[in-house]
């Protein structure tokens, strides 16, 4: 390796950072046009959904100068949580709720959007899925990497809830969706799901030997220092 | 000039139009970042890029002229705000993770060199730095760059030239540095 820089490699690095932070926005695109009063019907719809799970875009149309409505809990999850439903025997979860802190300084979350006896709520830390639930996943994180999420059963089991497809990348973003969610049913014992940012993926077998459960109060410790953020759910009956 | 005619010329690239939007909504882009992240030459370079970015890529794609302004509040608010939020959580977790010394594969080797053009950025001044966005980012010719960051052809030519010359020894040395201490250590 030569010890100088010369132009060329220099070039390249400045283009790299130049280019750094310019990606465009649709969803800002949207917002912009609902601010500037010349959005179409989908444009609102959009954003107002988008806002309801997304306190990054409230805080930026806040700053950016927009009336402060009412925040509008409709969920943008309507469309997953009934494509959830509708594959239906997909059957995954199924109590207490605990959120493990982000390891580093990285901006990665991973939402639940949840439907309960005919009510429809993000769920908080400190809440656990519940029997019936319908459910849609979605992550918000500033740098690409990986996500994974995993099911663990009262046996200790694991099934993948994501990726579907075996390619757990992600791409920087806020409130996307993912296509894992649906039903919780035929809750047995302690049963917890299991969410993991990573830089590199995380092959499903190791979050066989990260996971620890407590059979007698059924508490999680997860050993996962590739992980860069993680988040970890209870599943009750 | 109307949002509409503005915005096409814009599009098509058109260098008056991309002055006359930069003078015109500079105070703008600095306003809400400094509302952010408070007054400063940080803020108002967080404007300078995302003006650039809104300038030279992002205005193409807005379907609705009339939305400019408002998404460029819009992406300003939240660049700085996700400044803002990183200095806070790296004030929480300020430690680095170890450097492998002997074992950097490509793209490690290619992070670490980004991350020392981001520490030899630093030393430059909000000008010159300005200046490379407009040449790596915008891609301007000398003159088009000199009507955006004000300064004649002769001065931004003499600018970037001496912006190269202090990255290229910054970097350098930091890469000398490091040859130099992993040579120490596995001889050490």
């Amino acid at each position: 390796m030569a010890e100088e820089i010369d132009d060329p490699e220099l070039s390249i690095l400045l283009s790299r950072w130049a280019s750094s932070t310019s990606d465009f926005d649709p969803l800002l695109a949207s917002a912009a046009a609902v601010l500037a009063g010349v959005a179409t019907q989908d444009q609102i719809e959009a954003v107002a959904q988008a806002r309801a799970r997304d306190s990054e875009l409230e805080r930026d149309f806040v700053v950016a100068g927009a009336p402060q409505p009412a925040r509008h809990r409709t969920w943008a999850v309507t469309s997953i949580l009934a494509a959830a439903a509708a594959v239906g025997g997909i059957a995954i979860l199924l109590p207490g709720s605990e959120e493990l802190q982000p390891k580093s300084g990285r901006y990665d979350r991973l939402s639940i959007a949840v439907e309960r006896d005919g009510r429809r709520f993000e769920l908080d830390p400190s809440q656990a899925l519940r029997e019936r639930d319908r459910f849609g996943l979605f992550y918000s994180a500033t740098d690409e990497g990986h996500l994974t999420v995993v099911h663990r059963s009262s046996g200790g089991d694991l099934t993948i809830l994501h990726p579907a497809d075996g390619n757990s990348a992600i791409a920087p973003g806020e409130g996307v969706p993912l296509t894992a969610g649906g039903i919780v049913r035929d809750v047995t014992g302690c049963e917890w799901m299991i969410a993991a940012f990573s830089a590199r993926p995380i092959a499903a077998d190791r979050f066989g030997t990260a996971i620890r459960v407590e059979d007698a109060d059924c508490r999680l410790s997860l050993e996962l220092p590739e992980a860069r953020a993680t988040r970890a759910v209870r599943i009750v009956k | 000039m109307d949002l509409r005619e503005l915005h096409q010329r814009l599009t098509r690239g058109d260098a008056a139009a991309q002055s006359e939007f930069w003078r015109s909504h500079l105070p703008i882009a600095r306003r809400v970042c400094r509302a952010v992240l408070g007054p400063g030459a940080e803020a108002d370079e967080v404007a300078d890029g995302a003006l650039i970015d809104f300038i030279f890529d992002h205005a193409h794609r807005l379907e609705q002229p009339e939305a400019m302004t408002a998404y460029l509040r819009l992406i300003c608010a939240r660049r700085a705000g996700r400044i803002r939020t990183r200095k806070r959580e790296l004030a929480i977790d300020a430690s680095p993770p170890p450097i492998e010394g002997a074992a950097i594969e490509e793209s490690a080797e290619r992070a670490l060199m980004m991350s020392r053009l981001t520490d030899c950025l630093q030393a430059l001044t909000p000008k010159a730095r300005l200046v490379l966005r407009l040449r790596y980012r915008a891609e301007l010719n000398i003159e088009n760059i000199g009507e955006i960051a004000g300064g004649t052809k002769q001065y931004i030519s003499k600018l970037l030239h001496q912006t190269h010359a202090k990255l290229r020894e910054c970097l350098s040395s930091k890469r000398r540095e490091r040859l130099l201490r992993q040579g120490l250590e596995q001889h050490g």
